[in-house]
């Protein structure tokens, strides 16, 4: 299996992942992604600052496989004050 | 040097010459080495036969239908598997070795004999089976109060005071060869948002972290934001009592 590397870059840099993962594929490597950007948001979203200007940078070893902005991961829907 | 089993249960009780020869035979007996990945007992089986960490690491751990993995315990030196054999019909959840693991095996008969034969052992295997709860309880806290930094560093500074206990530190660093996917899977959180976390401690100089090794750089920072209070493992007794275990555990926290 390749094993898939999971960066992220914020406003404080970026977080190397030195492990990495084995994951069967780049499907599955996208849906860790997510599931990684999300946890990081309803953490932040607990803490009431949520910063969507975050990238998650996923490489194979050999090249970048996904570049997943942090505002991709999560569906918003701003409430209206007028409605 | 003493087997770890004997040091953990010797924070409890103190043991005769004659009982610590006992259990250094008992732990030479039989041992098997488990390697990094394997499981050492798997939900479902039918277990006759105890087994103590000697070396290594290993997880306590439930797997869910869709992959999901639960990590309820690290196992360190001196832990022992699988309390429960005598009781249970089978395991209700699955153990496996992190790193190349070495445990004593001994027969649930064996044990038997061995607790009815020598009572301040049968104390002590429970004093250990009550503070193996009490450490999980700490995962139930951390799962419902604590927040993602909290429980990671609690977790982190709870793993140097049970190195500490077997004698497995030096000074505030010890090996450390847990991956974040591992630490994800105990803390309910995900690998991506451990190594997060992982770096806001760093910079914090909290920690460091280097080839798999931890070094806790600010003990006390810590211990502050884990709000770690040592009283679930237990180790006051042994500070009433003199002498060399009352040393080595006296300063463990």
């Amino acid at each position: 299996m390749p094993r898939y590397y999971f960066h992220v870059r914020d406003g404080g840099g970026l977080v190397e992942d030195e492990e990495g993962r084995e994951l069967a594929d780049a499907d599955v490597a996208r849906n860790e992604a997510l599931k990684g950007v999300r946890s990081i948001v309803s953490e932040e979203a607990k803490q009431g600052l949520v910063d969507l200007r975050g990238t998650l940078e996923v490489h194979d070893g050999a090249r970048l496989v996904l570049s997943l902005p942090f505002s991709d991961a999560i569906e918003l829907r701003p409430g209206d004050p007028s409605a | 040097m003493t087997n770890p089993w004997t040091m953990k249960m010797e924070q409890f009780n103190r043991f005769t010459d004659e009982q610590r020869r006992r259990l250094d035979e008992l732990v030479a007996a039989k041992q098997e080495d488990y390697a990094a990945r394997q499981d050492i007992l798997r939900e479902g089986d039918r277990v006759n036969e105890c087994h103590v960490i000697l070396s290594g690491l290993a997880i306590r751990y439930k797997l869910l239908p869709d992959g999901e993995r639960q990590i309820m315990a690290f196992l360190v030196p001196g832990d022992l598997c699988d309390a429960e054999v005598f009781i249970l019909e089978q395991m209700d959840h699955s153990v496996a070795a992190l790193t190349p693991t070495r445990c004593t095996v001994i027969s649930a008969e064996t044990m038997k004999k061995l607790l009815r034969e020598v009572s301040c052992l049968a104390e002590a295997l429970w004093w250990q089976t009550m503070t193996d709860l009490a450490v999980l309880r700490e995962r139930i806290v951390d799962h419902g109060r604590r927040d993602a930094r909290e429980r990671l560093a609690h977790l982190l500074y709870e793993m140097l005071i049970r190195y500490r206990i077997v004698g497995h530190t030096d000074d505030e660093k010890f090996d450390f060869p847990i991956t974040q996917e591992e630490l994800a899977d105990a803390t309910g959180m995900t690998p991506v948002h451990v190594n997060r976390t992982l770096r806001q401690l760093r910079e914090e100089g909290l920690i460091e972290m280097r080839s798999k090794t931890l070094k806790i750089t600010d003990p006390e920072g810590l211990k502050e934001l884990a709000q770690f209070n040592p009283n679930y493992l237990h180790l006051i007794r042994s500070e009433k009592e003199q002498g060399e275990v009352a040393q080595r555990v006296a300063d463990l926290v």
